[in-house]
């Protein structure tokens, strides 16, 4: 892996931070006995170096694994406060030439942020089972460290136009020309007439998007009904009408029959259907 | 059949191929003319491997079949050659690659939690393209996100017969290893508890020290 083997640049704005908490006061970390008051100038990335790194990162657990090999950072006492902050300068590089990735690290320094202030808290023994709230990330980068590993690996595999190369004759000399399948004319004008009734299918299911109401139908159907003893079925259908209305026409029908409004009859087999209202004039049409 | 003819005629066929071919293929293209047993085959692609000893071109078998190729000794001179043609991938490209192809089946949701990025979509592009994924399923989970798994066109290109034959997927970590062994992946944590220069202090439970294990 080609990582930039950067000189980490001592950076004076990390020594002017004089208001600084006053943490830097305090040991933040023992470190074979010595208790550290100050945090290695050297963790600071400055903002020109991290341009370069823009390339080589593969996102914010790489980066975080950088930072861990590279500074001889123990990953369980990484100091999250700044690397959260070179995590910011990192994305405020990235806003102008990609958000969507930002985000991604956005994400990452919310996350260790969190972490930081999950270990300010006491520890309760009470609490033993309690994981280290580091412990997951560092799961996450290690899983995620097998397979950067494992990549490097199989980008080191022999492959086919890198290391291998498969040989080749020409072999023009073909005796029997592909034979492409002939198609009579008619075949075409089926498959045709095919597409044709597929692009109906389509047109009239724009049709589904005219403002038709079952029940202003089954009024209407009322309406023709009103002072006539009975209608014939099919005159109750406007012929005119796409499919739809006709569906819709249909349904009104039923739907008035199951609310017992109307009566359909048939005086014999294949004979004519008559619908007969069953509320009298003077009663009124009760819309639900 | 004469075996130099059968040789000869496999030696042929697998030039003119531009893809592996299996022996079943073989058979099939060459029984159509001849009697010939697949037994046959495989001894005269025996013979014909032995002829290519001291040449730099070589017969391969990888998942799809037999391949005649060039050795990669030679890769370096063919690389001249083709100077603009070799492709490239990138880090991401071959890590989402990896992914797939050590935990196959896999959907974009588990490769992004792996690497901790949103999947490229060019990526999966380019890597459907090359016919090294193919879709192999949808999990029966809301979404029906769609499982990913490599072909035998990926083990084609990298040379290999079966999946096993990648290289081992390092072992997995549990962060209760890791104190001692993320400055030098090398060390293993026996060496280090033997070794008592290695000036590794533990004491409370929320002090974790560095331990000076540098190179």
């Amino acid at each position: 892996m080609d990582k930039p083997d950067l000189e980490l640049i001592h950076n004076e704005d990390t020594d002017t931070r004089v208001n600084q908490p006053q943490q830097v006061e305090m040991p933040f970390a023992i470190v074979d006995g010595e208790s550290m008051t100050e945090l290695p100038s050297d963790l600071y990335i400055p903002p020109v170096a991290l341009k370069v790194f823009l390339d080589t990162f593969e996102g914010p657990l790489d980066l975080l694994l950088y930072l861990i090999r590279k500074q001889n950072l123990n990953i369980l006492d990484v100091p999250i406060a700044d690397i959260t902050e070179q995590y910011v300068n990192y994305i405020n590089l990235m806003k102008e030439l990609e958000l969507e990735l930002a985000g991604e690290y956005l994400l990452m320094a919310a996350m260790l942020a969190e972490i930081k202030s999950k270990m300010l808290l006491p520890l309760f023994e009470e609490l033993e089972d309690e994981e280290d709230p580091r412990a997951e990330l560092v799961r996450r980068l290690l899983e995620y460290e097998r397979y950067r590993t494992v990549s490097e690996e199989l980008n080191k595999l022999q492959r086919l136009e890198r290391d291998i190369f498969i040989t080749g004759v020409e072999s023009n000399h073909l005796a029997k020309p592909i034979e492409l399948p002939e198609i009579a004319l008619q075949e075409l004008m089926v498959s045709f007439q095919d597409v044709l009734k597929r692009a109906e299918m389509f047109t009239s299911l724009h049709l589904l998007k005219e403002p038709l109401s079952v029940r202003e139908r089954m009024s209407t159907i009322l309406e023709k009904l009103k002072n006539k003893d009975f209608l014939d079925f099919t005159e109750l259908f406007d012929f005119k009408e796409h499919k739809t209305g006709l569906v819709v026409t249909f349904l009104a029908i039923l739907e008035l029959m199951k609310e017992s409004l109307i009566e359909i009859v048939q005086a014999k087999d294949f004979g004519v259907i008559h619908v007969k209202a069953l509320i009298s004039d003077n009663e009124k049409i009760t819309e639900h | 059949m004469h075996n130099d003819k059968l040789k000869n005629i496999i030696e042929a066929i697998l030039l003119a191929s531009y893809e592996p071919l299996s022996v079943d293929k073989l058979f099939k293209i060459i029984t159509s003319k001849e009697k010939t047993s697949k037994s046959d085959i495989l001894s005269a692609i025996d013979n014909l491997e032995k002829d290519y000893v001291g040449k730099d071109i070589e017969i391969a078998k990888v998942a799809s079949g037999f391949r005649i190729q060039a050795k990669s000794e030679i890769g370096d001179y063919l690389n001249i050659m083709f100077a603009d043609r070799t492709p490239r991938y990138s880090r991401a490209l071959l890590e989402t690659l990896s992914i797939i192809a050590y935990r196959q089946p896999v959907t974009r949701g588990d490769i992004e939690s792996i690497r901790g990025v949103s999947v490229s979509t060019s990526i999966m592009r380019i890597l459907t393209e090359r016919n090294w994924i193919r879709i192999i399923g949808y999990r029966d989970v809301p979404g029906k996100p769609a499982m990913f798994a490599t072909t035998s066109e990926f083990l084609d290109y990298f040379s290999l017969q079966r999946l096993e034959e990648l290289p081992d997927l390092p072992e997995k970590k549990e962060p209760m290893d890791l104190d001692l062994e993320l400055d030098d992946q090398s060390i293993n944590k026996q060496e280090l508890s033997d070794n008592s220069s290695a000036s590794v202090v533990v004491d409370s439970d929320l002090e974790f020290n560095t331990p000076t294990v540098e190179d």
